[in-house]
């Protein structure tokens, strides 16, 4: 395995594209788990509501 | 009593404690490092007890308040990030929670594999997002308007309408093909590519619809070059907003599939 590449200091990443990622992406993993990401595919269904109102909080 | 899970934030390369000891996690615990082989899951301890913030029924109740939800995706993503500034990190899910470090040990042994090839290929990269947004439509409306009720008033406003309905139609077809030429040029550019879901309007708040939500794993030693080419494909569409961001960690570049 290669080591240790150092990455530079990234900017702030917006609430916006980090759920889009946290929710949609990485690595998953089921099986034993004790909270299933069910819980969240449940929250996903009204997440655009909730992130319009993160928006509209980000921006005042 | 207090029942706890271990949450996972990353699997990565062999971290450092001087690393680890500096980063706080969901619940604004102290993370540290299960190792497993030559794999660190990057893990801290929540309280997934029917009273605590991470039980079930409790997550599922605060997954969905806005608040709650930023401060823990903003509290994960800097575990990650900090991990990955340091070493090759795979992200994982908001919200992974497995009972005991011995499930965790269990994952690496039965995805080593897997994960050492993701590892690998995203070991020395970032992610960086570019977006394309639509070109303002070109406004139709230049002869003068007849007077309401006037002849030809209606024809004119039918007229008027069908313009603008073009107008906004080659705006978005513009904008769709710019995207791709953008998606295809930048790529060239990356190690891999994605083209993630475009972000609705409503949640981006821009004038107009997004066309291309790009995801692109970049060397970081090329890390320049494609800052310069998004730069110069912005100087080519200028009618089209871009917006680039990075370096992230590698969260859409990490997908391992249960064998």
């Amino acid at each position: 395995m290669t080591v240790a590449p150092v990455r530079p200091d990234g900017a702030q990443i917006a609430l916006v594209d980090l759920l889009d990622r946290l929710l949609g992406a990485g690595v998953v993993l089921s099986g034993d788990i004790v909270i299933s990401l069910a819980g969240v595919d449940l929250v996903e269904v009204r997440l655009r509501a909730l992130i319009r109102s993160i928006r509209a909080e980000e921006r005042r | 009593m207090t029942q706890t899970g271990s949450y996972l934030y990353a699997i990565a390369a062999p971290v450092g404690d001087d690393v680890l000891g500096g980063l706080r996690g969901v619940a604004d615990e102290p993370v540290r490092a299960v190792r497993h082989r030559d794999l660190v899951a990057v893990v801290g301890t929540v309280d997934i007890g029917p009273d605590g913030p991470f039980g079930e029924e409790a997550l599922a109740q605060n997954l969905s308040d806005a608040g709650w939800l930023a401060a823990v995706a903003r509290a994960h993503h800097a575990v990650i990030d900090g991990v990955a500034r340091a070493v090759p990190a795979a992200p994982l899910r908001l919200a992974t929670i497995v009972a005991d470090d011995d499930g965790v040990r269990d994952r690496l042994e039965r995805w080593q594999d897997g994960l050492r090839r993701t590892l690998d290929e995203i070991a020395g990269h970032a992610e960086w997002s570019v977006k394309v947004h639509a070109p303002q439509p070109a406004d139709p409306d230049t002869d003068p308007q007849p007077a309401a009720g006037a002849p030809g008033a209606g024809a004119a406003y039918l007229l008027r309408r069908k313009a603008v309905a073009t107008a906004r139609d080659d705006a978005l077809a513009r904008a769709s093909a710019v995207a791709g030429q953008v998606h295809e040029e930048l790529a060239r550019h990356a190690t891999d590519a994605r083209r993630l879901a475009v972000q609705d309007q409503r949640l981006t708040g821009a004038d107009t619809p997004m066309s291309l939500n790009g995801a692109y794993l970049v060397p970081v030693a090329g890390a320049d070059a494609f800052v310069a080419t998004v730069e110069e494909l912005r100087e080519r569409y200028p009618d089209c907003r871009f917006e680039l961001a990075g370096p992230w960690p590698a969260y859409s570049f990490v997908t391992v599939e249960e064998p």
